[in-house]
């Protein structure tokens, strides 16, 4: 913990020019953050900056059937959406250049904080279960469960596997 | 750490105060912007996050591709009031050549810019 402080002057100035050079880059990288959203139906797709400035609105052909009422609110609501993906991106990136604590301190001044820290964030979803609205939305036949015949086959490849088979580089 | 992030924020707090206080007077900043046949109405937020889209049903005919084009240009124009109206409320606070108004898009629209806001008034 001693070993943590810095002994010299010239140490403390270098880390505070670090420091400073690496919070002048924050304004930079959030501006740069983008967030994308689009609606289940993929008929609206919105580009935004951090602060939520439109940068891309697109609109399938049949988006106009949803109808004056729908499409409206459907659009402000995707965008904002598409805000809070590009906050979360642009704290991703500055979490990589000041790390996590730097992040969560800038976070707390700016009180706006990061979309993932939010109790109710959407975790996402598993790869089964994305496979198995993928092959939904393209009108496949349900994916065979986990415990196919395609596992054995596997394994049986890899067990006889012979890596003398691969080519030779030299 | 601790210090400077609470210098920081105090200062923060202290300009808060000072333009919360003018926003009470003015009102939540918002920009507008309306199509010339009144068939599309954008609303944002400073910093220019849609917060509302009116479209009468005569817009849909302009087609999907149109459509969102004539969005667009219109949210850019009520960003560039938003920024305007913000510009002239924290300018008395925080001074008119702040950098943080620069960085934050808040600028002032000339007079003959053709997006000031006396275009809006319909």
């Amino acid at each position: 913990m001693v070993d943590d402080v810095p002994v010299t002057t010239r140490e403390l100035i270098a880390q505070a020019r670090a420091r400073e050079n690496a919070m002048s880059q924050v304004e930079t990288l959030m501006a740069q953050a983008r967030g994308v959203a689009h609606d289940a139906g993929e008929q609206v797709e919105v580009t935004v900056d951090a602060r939520g400035k439109l940068l891309r609105l697109w609109l399938a052909p049949d988006a106009i059937n949803l109808g004056a009422d729908r499409l409206g609110p459907l659009i402000v609501e995707i965008t904002q959406t598409a805000m809070r993906e590009a906050v979360q991106d642009g704290y991703n990136k500055v979490a990589l250049l000041l790390g996590e604590d730097m992040t969560f301190m800038i976070e707390r001044m700016t009180g706006l904080p990061a979309p993932a820290r939010a109790e109710d964030d959407d975790p996402g979803m598993t790869v089964e279960e994305f496979q198995r609205l993928r092959a939904e939305r393209l009108g496949e036949a349900p994916a065979p469960s986990p415990v196919g015949p395609s596992e054995p086959d596997d394994d049986a490849y890899w067990e006889t596997f012979d890596p003398a088979s691969l080519r030779s580089d030299r | 750490m601790d210090l400077a992030a609470a210098r920081v924020t105090e200062q923060a707090n202290r300009a808060a105060a000072e333009a919360g206080a003018r926003f009470a007077r003015s009102g939540p900043v918002v920009g507008k912007a309306e199509s010339a046949d009144g068939a599309i109405s954008v609303e944002v937020a400073p910093g220019g996050l849609l917060t509302g889209l009116r479209l009468h049903r005569s817009a849909l005919r302009y087609g999907s591709s149109a459509l969102a084009e004539h969005i667009f240009e219109l949210a850019q124009r009520a960003t560039r009031r938003a920024g305007d109206r913000m510009y002239h409320t924290l300018a008395p606070v925080l001074g008119p050549d702040d950098s943080n108004l620069r960085a934050l898009g808040y600028e002032p629209l000339a007079d003959d810019d053709p997006d000031a806001e006396r275009y809006y008034e319909r």
